[in-house]
C-alpha cells in the first residue's frame, strides 16, 4: 500500500502537471502503471532468476562432472586391477622367471601366456590395442600384437619413457601417451613379481577413444562436452570431435563461466581458456559454464562444458515470451484506456462545448450524450440543469423588464408631476420677492412674504432634487460639454452654501493642490450641485468646526508625496484634509470596501497623462480625474447610516430627516451625477472623525488661461514675506498658514518678527478688532495687512491707521499672492474685491 | 532376428479386449476354442518351457497365453523372456547338452544354420491330422518369411513367429518445414542429411544410427548400406566380400552419414536409436519398422504424429543372391525376422506343436500385432485383417500406419544375411568389434573392410 500510494502521488500530481488530454493522459497512466511489471521483471526478475539457475546448472554440472569422472574412475581401477591380476598369476610368473633366468624369448611359444593376455582384451576388445609382457630391459616376451608391430611399439621413445617410469613406479600405474600408431593411449602397467624379485612388466594398452566412449554413454546432451586433459593441458578424450579428434585452437573468443571448483587451491579456468580458445566450430556456441573436476588417481582435469545458452536458453525463451506478451497487452490495455479515455472525452468535450454555449448566454445549448453510465447519467444532468436555467432566465428577464417598465414610469410620473408643481411654486416664488422688493409692502407682511418665499424655495429644492432623481433614473439626464471654470464654480458654490455656514459659525475652507487645473469641459451645473449637495451636507450636519473642499488631480503617482508632508500642511489637531494612507472609502454599495482612493491617498489614476508634471504641462485634449474631497469636522458617520447613505430618501436614520430636514436624495443624485461624469462618489470618513466624502470626475481639461502667475503659487520675483497670522479660529489658522506656505511665505508667531499680518476678522462671534494686538501694529507697514472678512462683513470699516487688502472668504493661493503684491503696492482703499 | 524389438516394459495402450476376434480361442465357441479345450485335454496339466527375446510381440504373446491358451487347454506355460544375447546363450546350451530344458525357442533368421541340426523338421507336425489347428492355413504365411526365417537345408525347421524389416522413417515437420522430400536414391538421402543437420543442428541432426560399438545392431545397420552398394559378406565361392569396393563405398557412404549423427551413436543400439529419434534428434533415419508405432504413443515420444513412414530409396546396386554365399540376399530392407521351433530334445513336443500352432494362428497374428507394433504380421492376412486397417488411418499407440510400407518391404526389398553356422558368432562379436573401431575413429574404412573380410575367411571363407 506504501509503495503504491508512493507511486501514484507523483504519478497524479504529473498527469496533472502534464499538458495532455484525458484520454491521452489515461493511456499514458496505463503505460506507467503497465511498464512497472515490465520493469520489475527485467530489472529485478530475471536476474535473480538467472542466478537461481545457475546455481541450479551448478549443481547439474557438477553431478554431471562427477557422473563423468565416476565412469573414468571405474575404468582406470578396472584397468589397473586387470592388469595387477594378470600380473600375479603363477603362470606369468613362472614364465617370467624362467624367461629372465633363461635369457631366451618365447614369444609366441607359450599358448597359456596368449591367452591370458588375450584375456586382458575381452572386455573391450575395440579399443584394446595391446598387452605386452617385457622383461627388464625390454625384451618382449609376449604380446597380443604381432611380433613386428609389439616391436615398433617397444622401440617407440614414448613407451619407453613410459616403461622406465613403470619400473620406477615399481607398482600398478596408469599412463597416457601417444602411441606408436599416431593415437593417444591409455597404458595400464603392472610389475611381474616371484619371491620379492622384479622380474617382468605387464603393460597393457588401450586407445583413448574409450574414454570418450565411456563419456558419451553417460552424456545427457550432445552439447554438453566433457573434456579430459592431462596436466600439460593436452586433451586425451573428449566427446566432441573436432579436426580428426583433436581440439584445435585457434584466436576464436570464447568465454567461460566457471561454475564450481572442487579443489579451492586450483584456479583452472585461466589453462580452461587457454585450452578451448577454439575457433567458432566448437558447435557454433562462444558462450560456456565449465564444471572442473580432478580425478584422484591422475594428474587429469575433467572439464565439464555447457553452453550458456542451452542452460538460460529455454528460461530467457520463456521470459522473452512472457515480456513480449506483457508488452503485447501493456500496448492493448494503453490502446483500450486510450480508446475509452477518448469517448469519455468526447462526451465531456460534448459537455465543454456545450457549458460555453449556454456561458455564452445560449441557453438552448443542450448535450447530446447517451448511455446509462456516468456521463450519461451528467450529461442528462447537465441538460436538466440547462433547461431550469432557461425557464428561471427567461422568469427573471420577464420580472426585470416589469420592474425597469414601472420604475420608468415611475420617474416619467415624479418628472412630470415636479415639472407640473415646479411652474405654480416659480410663481408662489417670484411674486414673494416682487412683493418683497416693493417698498409699498408693509413690515409684517415683509415678514410673512419672506417666510413664504422661504418655504417656496425649499420646497422647490425638494422638487429640484426629485426632478434630477427622477431624471436620472429615467436616464434622462443630459451633461453639457461646455468649457467652465472651477474655481468659479467653487465660488458659486460658496456662494450659495456660506451663509447656512456663517449662521452656524462654520468655517469653510478650500484646498487646491498646486497645479490642479481649473479650466475643464463639462456640465459646470452639475459639478457646482455635487458640490452644493457635498458642502451643504457638511453644514448641516456639522455644529462645530468647519467644512473643508480639496481639489486634487489624479496624475501619475508622486513618490512619497502626502499633502501633510507639504509646506503648509494643516496643525496637528486641525482639521486634516488627509486622510491616513489605506483608509477605505465607502461606496455606500459597499461597505468598508476601497473605491476610488480618498483625497490624500497617492496615486490616483489619470486616463489621460501619463507622465503628471502637476497639470502645467497638460493639454486641452487630455483628460484628467480630479478628484474634489468635502469634509467636514461634524458628528461623523456611524457604520448603520454609511450602510443607508446612497439609498434613495434615505438620511440616516429617520431622526435627521426630521432634524435636519432634506428629501435624502442629495448623496444619490451627487452619486449618480459623478459617475455620469465618469467618476464616482464614495464617503471614506476617519472613524471617530467628521464625514468625508470623495468626488472623482473624469473630464478633459480645456485651454488654460494664463493667469499672471496665480497658478504657480508662489511669490516670484519678490522678497520672501515673514506673515503672521491673527485668528481665533484654530481651524481657519492653520487653514490660513497652510495657504500662505503654498504662496511661498515663511510663517511666523505672531509674537515674532512679520512683515504681513493675515488678519481674519471674519469669525462671526468675534469682534473684529478686540484680539487685535494694537500694539503691534506699529510694527507692520500700514499697507502690509491682509483683512479677512465674511461676505456678509465686507463693508466692515477698516482698522484704525492701517491699509489694507480685503479679501471675503473662502480665499485661495492665487487670492492670497495677489493681495501680497497689493500690499506693496500704494495703499488702497479697503476691501479691493473679493473672490 | 527380431532382438530389435522393444523392450518388454515398454507396452502401449492395446488390451487383448480391444483386439479380440470373432475367431479368437477366447471367444467360447469358436471353432479355435473348442479345438484348444478338446485337443488340450490329454496335456492338461503340463507345463511348457518356452524361450523367447523379450520383444513387444513376445511379450503380447504371454500375456495372452496366460488370459486365453492356458485357461482353455490347461496347460501351463512357462514364457521366459530374455535378451537376444541370453536367448542365444541359452538356446546354445541347451541344444549342445541334448538337455531338452525348453519346449519351444526362439531362434533368430540369422541363427537357422546354426540350430538346424537341433531342431525338427515342421512337415511332420503339419500332417498330424489330431492336432491340426483350425483355419491354420501354411499357405497365408508369407513365403519370404518362410524361406528366410525358417528354412534351412530345404527343411522347415520352424514356423516364422515375428518379422521386422528396415524402412524409412522421417520427420514430416522437419521436411515440411525445410521443403523436402522423402528421398529416392542414396545421393538424395545423404544430402537431405546434409541439409538438415545444417538447419537444425545439433539440436537436431540429419541422422541417428544404431552404432553402438562391438554390437549386433551396428553390423545390422552397416548390412542395408554394404547391400544398398552393391556388396555383400560373401561371394558365390564362399570368400568374403565386405574387403571389396563396394564394400568400402558402402562404409564410406556410412561414415559419410556420421558427420550427420549426434555424437553418441556409437553407444547406441536400436533400442538408443529409437528414442533418440523419439525425442527429436534426428530427421530421418532407417530401422526396423516395429519402431514406428512407439513414435505415435505420447507417452514415449515428442513427436506425436510427425513420423512418416516410407519405403527406403533406390539402391545404388544389387547384388543378386545368386552371386552371394550361404544363403544371403542382399535387399536395402535388411530383415530381422525370427521363427519358432522345436529342438529335437523337446520333451513335450506334441503340446509345444499345439502352441506353436495357436501363436502363430491368424487372429493371435493380427492381435500381438495390434498390440506389440505388427512385429507379428507374418501372413498376408494380418496386413488385411479388418482390425489391422482400422488403425492405419490412426495417430496414436498400436498405429498400423507403415503396414504399407512394411508389407512392401517384405514382399520386394528384403535382404537376409548369411546362413551359415559360424555367421553368429562372427556376426556378434568381431564383425562388430571392426565396425566399432571404424566408427570410433581408430581405424579408416579400407582397414575396417581388409580386417572384415580377413575375419570371414578365417572363420568362415571357404
Amino acid at each position: 500500500m506504501m509503495l503504491a500510494s508512493r507511486i501514484i502521488g507523483p504519478l497524479r500530481c504529473f498527469l496533472r502537471w502534464l499538458p495532455l488530454s484525458v484520454a491521452r493522459k489515461i493511456a499514458l497512466a496505463t503505460l506507467i502503471v503497465g511498464s512497472v511489471p515490465i520493469f520489475f521483471i527485467i530489472v529485478y526478475g530475471i536476474p535473480r532468476l538467472e542466478r537461481a539457475l545457475m546455481g541450479t546448472t551448478s549443481e547439474v554440472m557438477a553431478a554431471a562432472a562427477a557422473e563423468h569422472n565416476h565412469i573414468l574412475g571405474q575404468f582406470l581401477h578396472a584397468g589397473l586391477r586387470q592388469a595387477a591380476q594378470t600380473a600375479r598369476y603363477p603362470e606369468v610368473q613362472r614364465f617370467a622367471q624362467r624367461a629372465a633366468a633363461d635369457g631366451v624369448s618365447g614369444f609366441g611359444e607359450n599358448i597359456e601366456i596368449d591367452r591370458l593376455l588375450s584375456a586382458l582384451g575381452s572386455e573391450e576388445p575395440v579399443f584394446f590395442h595391446s598387452a605386452c609382457l617385457f622383461l627388464l630391459d625390454h625384451t618382449i616376451l609376449a604380446s597380443t600384437a604381432s611380433a613386428e608391430s609389439a616391436g615398433a611399439a617397444c622401440d617407440h621413445a614414448t613407451r619407453r619413457e613410459i616403461f622406465d617410469a613403470a619400473l620406477r613406479a615399481g607398482q600398478p600405474a596408469v599412463f597416457h601417451a601417444f602411441g606408436a600408431e599416431g593415437g593417444m593411449e591409455i597404458f595400464f602397467t603392472a610389475p611381474v613379481e616371484r619371491d620379492g624379485e622384479f622380474l617382468a612388466l605387464l603393460q597393457v594398452a588401450y586407445s583413448a577413444r574409450i574414454l570418450r566412449h565411456l563419456f558419451l554413454k553417460v552424456n545427457a546432451s550432445p552439447l554438453s562436452i566433457p573434456v579430459l586433459t592431462d596436466e600439460n593441458g593436452e586433451v586425451i578424450a573428449s566427446t566432441l570431435e573436432v579436426d580428426g579428434g583433436r581440439l584445435s585452437s585457434s584466436p576464436g573468443a570464447v568465454d567461460f563461466d566457471l561454475l564450481g571448483i572442487f579443489d579451492p587451491r586450483w584456479d583452472p579456468l585461466p589453462h580452461a581458456r587457454e585450452l578451448f580458445e577454439l575457433r567458432h566450430s566448437l558447435l557454433g556456441v562462444d558462450d560456456w559454464l565449465v564444471s572442473v573436476i580432478r580425478p584422484e588417481e591422475t594428474a587429469w582435469s575433467l572439464f565439464y562444458l555447457e553452453p550458456r545458452a542451452r542452460v538460460l536458453g529455454p528460461v530467457r525463451s520463456v521470459v522473452n515470451n512472457a515480456l513480449w506478451l506483457a508488452g503485447g497487452l501493456t500496448l492493448l490495455l494503453v490502446g483500450g484506456s486510450f480508446l475509452a479515455g477518448n469517448l469519455a472525452a468526447r462526451a465531456l468535450n460534448r459537455l465543454t462545448r456545450a457549458a460555453d454555449v449556454i456561458s455564452a448566454g445560449d441557453l438552448s445549448a443542450r448535450v447530446d450524450v447517451g448511455g446509462r453510465d456516468e456521463i450519461g447519467r451528467l450529461a442528462r444532468a447537465f441538460n436538466d440543469m440547462a433547461h431550469q436555467l432557461r425557464l428561471r432566465t427567461e422568469a427573471l428577464r420577464a420580472e426585470h423588464e416589469k420592474a425597469e417598465a414601472a420604475s420608468r414610469a415611475k420617474s416619467e410620473f415624479l418628472a412630470v408631476m415636479s415639472h407640473e408643481i415646479r411652474t405654480p411654486l416659480n410663481a408662489v416664488i417670484g411674486y414673494s420677492s416682487f412683493l418683497l422688493s416693493d417698498e409699498k409692502t408693509s413690515v409684517g407682511d415683509r415678514e410673512s412674504l419672506r417666510m413664504i418665499e422661504k418655504a417656496g424655495r425649499h420646497l422647490l429644492g425638494m422638487i429640484n432634487d426629485m426632478l434630477d432623481f427622477s431624471k436620472i433614473e429615467a436616464g434622462g439626464v443630459e451633461l453639457l460639454e461646455e468649457p467652465f471654470s472651477l474655481l468659479e464654480t467653487l465660488a458659486d458654490a460658496f456662494d450659495h452654501t456660506a451663509p447656512a455656514a456663517w449662521e452656524k459659525g462654520l468655517e469653510i475652507a478650500l484646498d487646491i493642490e498646486n497645479g490642479v487645473p481649473t479650466e475643464f469641459i463639462g456640465d459646470a451645473q452639475r459639478v457646482r450641485q455635487i458640490l452644493v449637495n457635498l458642502i451643504g451636507n457638511g453644514i448641516k450636519f456639522t455644529d462645530k468646526g468647519g467644512v473643508r473642499v480639496a481639489l486634487r488631480c489624479g496624475g501619475p503617482a508622486r513618490p512619497g508625496h502626502r499633502a501633510s508632508d507639504e509646506p503648509g500642511a494643516p496643525a496637528e489637531g486641525a482639521l486634516s484634509l488627509d486622510s491616513p494612507a489605506g483608509d477605505d472609502c465607502h461606496s455606500g454599495d459597499q461597505p468598508g470596501m476601497g473605491g476610488i482612493p480618498c483625497f490624500g491617498d497617492a496615486p490616483v489614476e489619470t486616463n489621460a497623462v501619463s507622465d503628471w508634471d502637476g497639470g502645467r504641462s497638460a493639454v486641452a485634449s487630455s483628460r484628467v480625474k480630479l478628484v474634489i474631497v468635502v469634509e467636514d469636522t461634524g458628528k461623523g458617520i456611524n457604520e448603520r447610516t454609511r450602510s443607508k447613505l446612497f439609498q434613495p430618501f434615505s438620511q440616516g436614520d429617520g431622526s435627521h430627516t426630521r432634524r435636519y430636514g432634506g428629501t435624502g436624495l442629495g448623496l444619490v443624485i451627487s452619486r449618480r451625477l459623478a459617475e455620469a461624469m465618469g467618476g464616482g462618489l464614495t464617503e471614506c470618513s476617519d472613524p471617530g472623525g467628521g464625514a468625508r466624502f470623495r468626488v472623482a470626475l473624469d473630464l478633459p481639461v480645456a485651454e488654460r488661461e494664463e493667469r499672471d502667475g496665480a497658478q504657480s503659487g508662489t511669490l516670484l520675483g519678490t522678497a520672501p514675506e515673514r506673515a503672521a497670522v491673527f485668528s481665533g479660529n484654530d481651524f481657519h489658522r492653520a487653514h490660513l498658514e497652510s495657504l500662505l506656505r503654498q504662496a511661498g511665505c515663511e510663517v511666523v508667531e505672531e509674537e515674532g518678527d512679520f512683515s504681513l499680518l493675515v488678519l481674519d476678522r471674519s469669525h462671526p462671534s468675534a469682534d473684529a478688532a478686540a484680539p487685535y494686538p494694537a500694539e503691534r501694529l506699529p510694527r507692520v507697514p500700514a499697507s502690509r495687512v491682509i483683512e479677512l472678512v465674511c461676505p456678509l462683513d465686507f463693508g466692515l470699516p477698516s482698522l484704525p491707521g492701517v491699509h489694507s487688502v480685503r479679501l471675503s472668504k473662502p480665499v485661495m493661493v492665487s487670492e492670497i499672492i495677489r493681495a501680497i503684491r497689493e500690499t506693496h503696492e500704494k495703499p488702497t482703499q479697503a476691501g479691493t474685491e473679493c473672490p | 532376428m527380431s532382438g530389435c524389438g522393444r523392450r518388454a516394459d515398454e507396452r502401449h495402450g492395446v488390451s487383448a479386449r480391444d483386439v479380440l476376434g470373432d475367431d479368437s480361442a477366447g471367444v467360447e465357441g469358436s471353432a479355435a476354442h473348442a479345438f484348444l479345450r478338446d485337443a488340450g485335454r490329454a496335456f492338461r496339466g503340463l507345463r511348457l518351457r518356452v524361450l523367447t527375446e523379450d520383444t513387444p510381440p513376445s511379450l503380447a504373446c504371454k500375456h495372452l497365453i496366460e488370459s486365453e491358451f492356458s485357461r482353455v487347454t490347461g496347460i501351463d506355460v512357462d514364457w521366459q523372456l530374455e535378451p537376444l544375447e541370453r536367448v542365444f546363450a541359452k538356446a546354445s546350451m541347451d541344444v549342445a547338452r541334448g538337455a531338452g530344458n525348453h519346449d519351444l525357442v526362439y531362434l533368430d533368421q540369422s541363427w537357422i544354420a546354426r540350430f538346424a541340426p537341433h531342431l525338427e523338421s515342421m512337415e511332420p507336425w503339419m500332417e498330424r491330422p489330431d492336432l491340426a489347428y483350425p483355419h491354420w492355413d501354411f499357405e497365408d504365411i508369407l513365403a519370404p518369411l518362410l524361406e528366410k526365417t525358417a528354412t534351412y537345408g530345404g527343411r522347415l525347421i520352424g514356423i516364422p513367429y515375428d518379422i521386422t524389416i528396415f524402412i524409412a522413417m522421417y520427420r514430416r515437420d522437419i521436411f515440411d518445414k525445410l521443403g523436402l522430400r522423402p528421398p529416392e536414391d542414396l545421393d538424395a538421402w545423404l544430402e537431405v542429411c546434409r541439409e538438415i543437420d545444417k538447419a537444425m543442428a545439433p539440436r537436431v541432426r540429419g541422422t541417428t544410427a544404431q552404432w553402438r560399438v562391438g554390437h549386433y545392431a551396428l553390423l545390422c545397420h552397416m548390412s542395408i548400406w554394404l547391400w544398398s552398394h552393391g556388396g555383400s559378406f560373401f561371394r558365390r565361392d564362399g570368400r568374403a566380400g565386405v574387403g571389396d569396393d563396394r564394400a568400402r563405398e558402402a562404409l564410406a557412404y556410412m561414415m559419410e552419414l556420421g558427420k550427420h549423427m549426434p555424437p553418441a551413436v556409437t553407444t547406441w543400439d536400436w533400442h538408443g536409436e529409437s528414442q533418440s529419434f523419439a525425442r527429436g534428434e534426428a530427421g530421418i533415419y532407417t530401422s526396423w519398422a516395429e519402431f514406428f508405432p512407439v513414435y505415435d504413443d505420447p507417452k514415449l515420444s515428442r513427436i506425436v504424429g510427425q513420423a512418416g513412414a516410407v519405403p527406403l530409396p533406390r539402391e545404388r546396386a544389387l547384388r543378386p543372391a545368386a552371386e552371394c554365399g550361404f544363403g544371403e540376399t542382399p535387399g536395402f530392407s535388411h530383415q530381422g525376422g525370427s521363427c519358432m521351433a522345436i529342438p529335437r530334445h523337446a520333451r513335450n513336443k506334441e503340446a509345444a506343436w499345439l502352441l506353436l500352432q495357436w501363436v502363430t494362428s491368424a487372429d493371435i497374428a493380427v492381435r500381438a500385432g495390434l498390440m506389440g507394433s505388427g512385429a507379428s504380421a507374418i501372413r498376408a492376412s494380418t496386413f488385411s485383417d479388418p482390425r489391422i486397417l482400422a488403425r492405419q488411418g490412426e495417430i496414436g499407440p498400436g498405429t498400423t500406419r507403415h503396414f504399407p510400407v512394411m508389407r512392401d518391404a517384405i514382399l520386394n526389398r528384403m535382404g537376409t544375411g548369411p546362413h551359415h553356422p559360424e555367421w553368429p558368432a562372427v556376426a556378434m562379436g568381431p564383425l562388430p568389434n571392426e565396425l566399432g573401431r571404424l566408427v570410433s575413429g581408430l581405424q579408416g574404412v579400407n582397414e575396417t573392410a581388409s580386417g572384415m573380410a580377413r575375419l570371414l575367411n578365417r572363420q568362415i571363407g571357404a
